[in-house]
């Protein structure tokens, strides 16, 4: 069956069935079962503020509370990471089943892209929670701007499933690339921003070139979509901010372009790639 | 694709028509393709590299009719049961199939070890395509063939080859298909279950318009064929009644054994 928008409508019962094992697959084995999807984004973000703020001293003062301030950029990434890892495997691992049933093979990247975003929703509770008990002094004092939430993760979800539809053939096609990508994905929290806020950057920028161009560099550094992403989710839940309409209409065309690029990529890879597997 | 138009009452459309079909394959030099061609977008590897696993396959099925398929080992049959199960797509040629597709090739992929074998049956019901509300009602019917009983809630991790062969199977042929394609399925689990398979699968071709099934047993063919289709070397060498193509096939095999026994050692 052809991957193409028809045929994975028509088997959405798929997708959801996928998603479902994914998400029960993920706790059988383990005691304390669906808790680790509470504890696991609280661990990883205790070690890097354990980093950060312990043996550099850093983050304190200016991005109070520091540990949320780490965890709305945490989450994101790594729902974003988790999934692009799985995808580049995928294919491949799946083989047995590619070759034995016909289906839209596509369900398989975005069962990744949607069950890892399960995992995301679970963190981001836990972000309003902390939010809430250890406010910034800087909030604006509305919860308006959380409108802007949901918009942000339908951007982040049709970017991740973007990537990951063209990743997960790409990664069929050449092994050598998830060796690659680990290390460009964890390089990419640092640029993200995930240890520090884009005002840095900005300011830095401002320092280190003449006028219009440390604009033009900002701009630049802000078309990275997870920069307006993380920034989103922290100006929306830790200070009660709105989004730069700019920064809204670049993401939102970035979004555009990455999902259907990444629909096309996998529509023209779709069959051919079976024989390689 | 499945194409509703078609009617049984319309003889002259054939169920599965192959035209000029042409598969190639990369052999294992190397594993993956370069880093170069896949920035250059090239698709098309160069001649030496690549084997045709099928090449100018002509071929029609008409309603009715069940198709054996022989050859030897690499022959292109299992690459010609993927192209009958709309899995892999022709390089060359046109494969049309007119009807709802069932292919019986590895049975069980896909399955989770983690999971028990309920919700296994259910993401296998999925997978193949078989509605939530078919599959429900069909549920008790499925449990029942598989045999599995006390183990059904237990994660299937502890299960067996066969057990898990069997949930498979059951699952498999609880719809009835239009084009049955089975690709050596036929020795499933324990005798008994053997057995019962075999009925399973009778009735199925009892219902169905038209089967293919790979087997290299001729004497089961000749039993259950009307019509056979031998390859060789990703080709068609003959194709017509089942008894006639298997009568050349038994001498080919026959003389070739022959020739290597005679080749000294």
């Amino acid at each position: 069956m052809i991957s193409n928008l028809t045929n994975v409508l028509a088997r959405r019962d798929l997708l959801a069935a996928l998603v479902q094992t994914e998400l029960r697959s993920s706790v059988a084995g383990s005691k304390l079962g669906w808790i680790w999807w509470f504890f696991d984004p609280i661990l990883m973000m205790l070690v890097y503020w354990g980093i950060v703020v312990g043996l550099f001293g850093r983050g304190a003062g200016q991005y109070e509370p520091y540990p949320v301030f780490l965890f709305a950029a945490l989450i994101t990434w790594k729902h974003f990471a988790t999934a692009v890892n799985r995808a580049l495997t995928l294919l491949r691992s799946s083989e047995r089943l590619i070759k034995s049933i016909p289906f839209p093979t596509v369900v398989l990247p975005l069962s990744i892209v949607f069950s890892g975003f399960a995992y995301f929703l679970f963190g981001f509770v836990i972000l309003l929670v902390a939010a809430s008990i250890w406010p910034s002094e800087r909030h604006s004092g509305t919860l308006l701007p959380l409108v802007q939430v949901p918009v942000l993760m339908l951007l982040q979800l049709a970017i991740t499933a973007g990537v990951c539809m063209a990743m997960s053939c790409y990664g069929a096609l050449l092994r050598d690339l998830r060796l690659f990508t680990a290390h460009l994905l964890r390089v990419g929290f640092y640029i993200a921003p995930g240890l520090y806020g884009v005002d840095m950057i900005e300011s830095r920028l401002a320092d280190a070139a003449p006028a219009p161009w440390g604009d033009v560099l900002f701009t630049l550094y802000m078309a990275n979509p997870f920069a307006v992403l993380i920034t989103g989710y922290r100006d929306a839940v830790l200070y009660g901010d709105w989004v730069p309409l700019g920064w809204w209409a670049l993401i939102f065309a970035e979004a555009l372009v990455v999902l259907w690029g990444g629909y096309r990529i996998y529509q023209h890879h779709d069959r051919r790639v079976i024989k390689f597997l | 694709m499945i194409d509703e138009s078609s009617s049984s009452s319309d003889q002259a459309e054939p169920v599965i028509e192959l035209r000029d079909v042409g598969i190639w394959f990369r052999l294992q030099v190397r594993p993956s393709r370069s880093l170069r061609d896949m920035l250059l977008g090239r698709d098309r590897a160069s001649a030496a590299q690549t084997r045709w696993a099928l090449r100018g396959v002509d071929f029609t099925c008409r309603e009715g009719e069940t198709w054996g398929i022989v050859g030897h080992n690499g022959a292109g049959k299992s690459t010609l049961c993927l192209v009958l199960a709309n899995i892999l797509t022709p390089d060359e040629g046109q494969a049309t199939v007119r009807g709802k597709v069932s292919a019986l090739v590895t049975l069980g992929a896909g399955l989770n070890p983690e999971l028990s074998g309920r919700e296994n049956i259910q993401l296998y019901g999925a997978y193949l395509g078989i509605p939530r509300a078919v599959l429900d009602a069909k549920m008790d019917e499925i449990i029942d063939f598989s045999e599995l009983g006390p183990f059904l809630d237990e994660p299937m991790r502890g299960y067996s080859t066969g057990m898990r062969a069997r949930l498979g199977f059951s699952v498999a042929t609880a719809l009835e298909p239009e084009v049955l394609i089975l690709d050596e399925v036929l020795s499933v689990g324990d005798p008994a279950f053997r057995a019962k398979s075999r009925a399973r699968i009778e009735e199925l071709m009892a219902r169905s318009k038209c089967i293919l099934m790979v087997s290299h047993s001729s004497s089961f063919l000749r039993q259950i064929c009307t019509h056979c289709l031998w390859l060789d070397h990703g080709q068609v060498v003959m194709a017509g009644k089942a008894g006639e193509v298997l009568n050349a096939y038994d001498a080919a095999t026959a003389e070739k054994t022959k020739n290597q026994a005679k080749t000294p050692r």
